[in-house]
């Protein structure tokens, strides 16, 4: 699952891309407003998933991890989310995004 | 001419409409939304996803401005935390007519509601705050422009 585990460690502050020190790719993902709050953290990497793996089916990989996390991705039709800074449907497929964000519906203006 | 800011610090809205009629243009429209005291609000705090609101915005001026032959278009919004009766956001266009400026406009803050990534936390006197939902209203408001 992902670059975290159950001790709630995760790669933090390393710039999204490939890393030659261990050859992983790694995609950032960042969170917004009560999904900040309710994980803790403002962003983290993950470990790149297969190009096909959709939107949702990381939001479940995620809500896996228990806590703020589920907590975070309870309600789905609360989720909405963004793949390289543009607004994505959760069946979107991740493809090689190198940033992945999860927020609430928007509430600006 | 698109201009688009998000900033923390309050912006002058006669400054903005001075710009605006600076070109010469027949038509001016301007939408200003100001924080609500609904309820006994204290402050209202808005977040954002800084470099995808940047560029969720621009691409609606872009389209505005397409769409109704403007001649200019800004939108400036304000984030971080605001009293009531602060401005958060000031949407001013700019055409040859008065329909085209005012539609610009009223499709611009509709769509700035629903495609833009800002949330907004309320905080009241009692103590309480919480994150405002969003409202469907607003996505028939944005709908109504398809």
């Amino acid at each position: 699952m992902g670059g975290g585990g159950p001790d709630g460690h995760y790669r933090l502050g390393l710039s999204a891309g490939r890393h030659p020190a261990h050859g992983l790719t790694v995609a950032k993902v960042l969170y917004f407003a009560r999904f900040r709050e309710a994980i803790g953290i403002g962003e983290e990497e993950i470990d790149l998933l297969p190009s096909d793996t959709s939107l949702a089916a990381l939001c479940e990989r995620l809500c896996e991890r228990g806590g703020g996390y589920a907590v975070a991705f309870d309600d789905m039709t609360k989720v909405r989310g963004a793949i390289d800074l543009e607004m994505a449907a959760l069946d979107s497929p991740l493809g090689s995004a190198q940033e992945i964000a999860f927020f609430p519906p928007v509430t600006g203006g | 001419m698109i201009h688009v800011r998000i900033e923390t610090e309050a912006f002058d809205a006669g400054a903005e409409l001075d710009k605006l009629s600076g070109l010469g243009i027949g038509a001016i429209a301007s939408f200003i939304g100001v924080v609500r005291a609904d309820g006994g609000l204290t402050s209202l705090t808005l977040d954002h996803y800084p470099v995808m609101t940047e560029r969720a915005l621009h691409r609606l001026a872009e389209q505005a401005t397409e769409r109704w032959d403007l001649s200019a278009a800004t939108i400036i919004h304000r984030v971080g935390t605001m009293a009531p009766g602060e401005r958060i956001v000031f949407v001013g266009t700019s055409a040859m007519h008065r329909a085209a400026a005012l539609d610009g406009c009223a499709f611009l803050i509709d769509a700035l509601k629903t495609r833009a990534p800002f949330w907004k936390r309320e905080s009241f006197g009692d103590g309480r705050s919480n994150w405002v939902e969003a409202k469907q209203s607003d996505d028939q408001a944005t709908a109504r422009w398809d």
